[in-house]
């Protein structure tokens, strides 16, 4: 069969092509503000308070439009949770299993081809990924679960940072057109606080390196490679002090809390201050910022706030 | 009424399926199959007799079978027996000759003398699943790309000297094996075994098939000592003479063969005193006794860098107890328990730390030499001890931020406190407790600064530590802002 076309259909099409085209050949600064406008019909910002992680992360994906502004039809996804750590969800080292499991669904809802899961584990990575429960939560959900535990799944990209130049990164971080950071907000006795910027480490190889250049620089520096285009801040158990790997439940305190920014720097800066921290105390956030990666000045941003009942 | 092969199959089925299981075993770098190789290593002879004493169930079991049936352990169960006779059956098969007792068994004392005069340690120098275990978990060292030449060769090569041996000889080390020459001695009185009933033309077949050259066909016997039960030469005979059955009566042919096989015995007897007396001298020593077993890097102050596994005690006991069948080396999840300067496993940091939740080696362990601790005690046990030299630390060298080491120590002995009342930037520097370090090496496995900020250094004991560093208030962290609202 022969598809045809007739006249009214060829006039809508052309008509769409051009304005399209249109759009595409317009001054810079129309363009610039066309596309505020669009973003600006949602927050820059989302917290919610007062629920299951998975319940505040449907209520947060909403406020900005849903995950289909994030995740086109067809694309792949990586989704880094915090999954380094043979502890259990209550330990409040690792992500909450049924929030990253909860985010696997709505990419896939979105349409996303192949949504993957990965962190660099730093103890014994199939103890990591059994303990944490993410791998078990995530393949449930449709997660494809990546190993990391080779070098052979790094590959070196130049990140052109001020102290890291190069990169070991893992193949599917280079293979994913959607990277979400899933952070589980803790206190980090080098870093400050470990956060989404922080959590993008377990996408590296040489993750010593990081160390022994300047943590604090170099957590920054990685986000010239790539930066997340989601970030969910899981603060629904938070370690607040002794941490990152944490172990006495005395540290751990029930906030009950959820940030989603797609600015990394903002939600790290608002889930820092969830920890008691001023706005710029942080290094490698206000490095990150100072660097035009994010903006820091929450007082200049439209922040969502919501709390469940 | 089975086939004169059925008996052949279901024994080769079992004895390679049993080898099979521990290649795998060692090779395989998931512990899913350490609950296989606990199994395995535990049925061992020489590992029990180690681990339980004498009066072990394994070694009851074993000794009593091998009283009445034979050596169905050496025909089964052992997989050093399992791996001679592939080799045998690559090319030799159907070429063997019978070998003298004489022959065979002169060499036994000699070898025995030999191993205790040099190596101090005759069981570990001749044991079969320790040889065994050397050589594959050395092989799999070599293929994952960890093990260094020195200690593939010093390790390694008695079982590729064994294994090259039975290429061209067949089943020839199972006439020096403590295991086997204690559970031949055993059998050669048995009531049950394999023999040449009337009617054999001297055809010669069984003979030339017989891995272990225990088979006489001339003189139609076999010698029932050094019979490992294979049941070839009843797959090959074509009378069925040659068959598994009642052999109390039976008798030696003449004066001269029972005058031969009677030295052959006694030389045995003689090697097996001295086997034995090796793990009875070492479980005195570890019960207290004064026999203590004198060995390299076990010479006065501390275990002499000797970091024992969790589990390993003291290293007198360890030593004592240790056959080094490297099961614990093959169970490791990330590759720290390594074979070394000798063949008892010890605890290596240079790659990886050992893991906090982790019993694996424990679990495997035949012996006890590694006990079985539960993971609370497990969390608990000091086995080396960490030392924090702050100058070389990249906090002072650098004057930048790290933490590496306090966000792994899983004891929290180490943690991060401001390194100058004025930080400005939130700058810390380690704090070292020594008091609740387990000695894990995951500080030192981290440390970014050259040379590394730490040492981690050998106890002489292993001891329980009061467990995770509390919270104590001390912490330099803000005051948490209020649950109710939102601090932005």
């Amino acid at each position: 069969m022969v598809e045809t076309i007739n006249r009214r259909e060829f006039l809508k099409k052309s008509a769409v092509l051009g304005i399209g085209a249109g759009v595409l050949f317009l001054p810079k600064g129309l363009r610039f503000a066309l596309s505020q406008a669009e973003a600006e019909d949602y927050p820059d910002l989302v917290a919610v308070k007062g629920g299951r992680p998975e319940v505040m992360f449907d209520r947060a994906i909403k406020a900005v439009g849903g995950m289909g502004r994030f995740v086109k039809k067809g694309q792949s996804v990586l989704l880094k949770p915090n999954m380094s750590w043979d502890t259990a969800p209550e330990n409040a080292s690792n992500t909450s299993p049924a929030l990253v499991a909860n985010i696997v669904k709505h990419c896939l809802g979105a349409g996303a081809k192949r949504v993957v899961v990965m962190d660099h584990s730093i103890e014994y990575w199939e103890n990591s990924k059994k303990s944490s429960g993410i791998e078990a939560a995530a393949s449930e959900a449709g997660a494809v679960y990546a190993p990391a535990e080779k070098e052979g799944y790094y590959q070196k990209v130049s990140v052109g940072g001020e102290r890291l130049n190069e990169a070991m990164v893992h193949e599917s971080l280079l293979e994913s057109d959607v990277l979400i950071s899933v952070p589980v907000l803790k206190h980090h006795g080098g870093a400050g606080v470990s956060i989404a910027a922080k959590n993008l480490m377990g996408c590296v190889w040489n993750r010593m390196e990081y160390h022994s250049k300047g943590l604090q620089r170099c957590i920054a520096d990685f986000l010239r490679a790539r930066k997340p285009d989601l970030n969910v801040v899981d603060a629904y158990r938070v370690i607040t002090r002794n941490g990152p790997r944490g172990g006495s439940p005395a540290d751990v305190v029930a906030m009950g809390s959820l940030i989603l920014s797609p600015d990394i720097v903002a939600a790290d800066t608002a889930a820092s201050m969830l920890l008691g921290r001023k706005q710029g105390e942080i290094e490698h956030i206000r490095l990150a910022a100072e660097a035009g990666l994010g903006r820091m000045d929450l007082s200049k941003l439209r922040i969502e706030r919501v709390t469940l009942s | 009424m089975p086939s004169s092969r059925s008996y052949a199959f279901a024994r080769a089925g079992i004895a390679y399926t049993i080898l099979g299981l521990f290649v795998c075993s060692y090779f395989s770098r998931s512990t899913e199959w350490n609950a296989i190789l606990a199994i395995l290593a535990g049925g061992q002879f020489s590992a029990a007799l180690y681990g339980t004493g004498v009066f072990g169930i394994a070694v009851i079991c074993t000794l009593a079978v091998s009283a009445v049936f034979g050596r169905v352990f050496c025909s089964v169960l052992c997989p050093m027996g399992a791996a001679q006779e592939l080799f045998f059956r690559i090319w030799r098969s159907g070429k063997a000759r019978f070998v003298s007792p004489l022959k065979v068994r002169f060499l036994t004392p000699f070898l025995a003398g030999l191993a205790v005069a040099v190596l101090g340690e005759p069981l570990i120098t001749m044991d079969p699943i320790s040889n065994f275990g050397r050589g594959l978990s050395e092989i799999a060292a070599v293929l994952q790309g960890g093990a260094g030449w020195r200690e593939f060769i010093e390790l390694a090569l008695p079982f590729f000297l064994v294994l090259t041996l039975a290429f061209f000889r067949g089943r020839r080390f199972c006439d020096w094996c403590p295991v086997g020459l204690t559970l031949g001695l055993l059998s050669s009185a048995a009531p049950f075994g394999m023999r040449i009933s009337e009617g054999c033309v001297s055809c010669g077949l069984c003979e030339k098939k017989c891995p272990a050259n225990c088979v006489n066909a001339r003189e139609k016997t076999i010698m029932r000592d050094r019979c490992v039960l294979c049941f070839s030469c009843q797959a090959v005979c074509k009378g069925g003479f040659a068959s598994y059955g009642k052999t109390w009566l039976a008798g030696f042919s003449g004066r001269r063969e029972f005058l031969k096989a009677s030295v052959a015995r006694a030389s045995a007897f003689f090697s097996c005193v001295l086997f034995l007396a090796g793990p009875s001298l070492s479980l005195f020593a570890s019960r207290g006794g004064t026999l203590g077993v004198q060995r390299e890097g076990n010479g006065g102050e501390g275990s002499g860098g000797h970091i024992l596994p969790p589990g390993g005690g003291d290293i007198e006991r360890y030593l004592s107890l240790c056959v080094g069948c490297q099961a614990c080396v093959a169970a490791c999840p990330v590759r720290i328990v390594k074979a070394k300067n000798s063949p008892h496993p010890e605890l290596d940091y240079s790659g990886d730390f050992c893991q906090y939740n982790c019993t694996e080696c424990g679990r495997v362990c035949p012996t006890r030499a590694i006990r079985r601790l539960s993971v609370e005690e497990k969390r608990r046990t000091r086995v080396a001890l960490s030392s924090l030299t702050f100058e070389k630390c990249v906090v002072v060298t650098k004057d930048q931020a790290c933490g590496a080491c306090a966000e792994v120590c899983p004891t929290r002995s180490l943690r991060m406190v401001p390194y100058t009342e004025l930080s400005v930037s939130g700058l810390t520097k380690p704090v070292f407790d020594e008091a609740y370090c387990i000695g894990c090496g995951a500080c030192l496995a981290v440390c970014p600064a050259v040379p590394v900020a730490f040492s981690v250094d050998a106890v002489s004991q292993q001891t329980l530590t009061p467990g995770i560093r509390p919270t104590d208030g001390s912490e330099d962290v803000p005051p948490l802002p209020g649950l109710d609202e939102f601090p932005f």
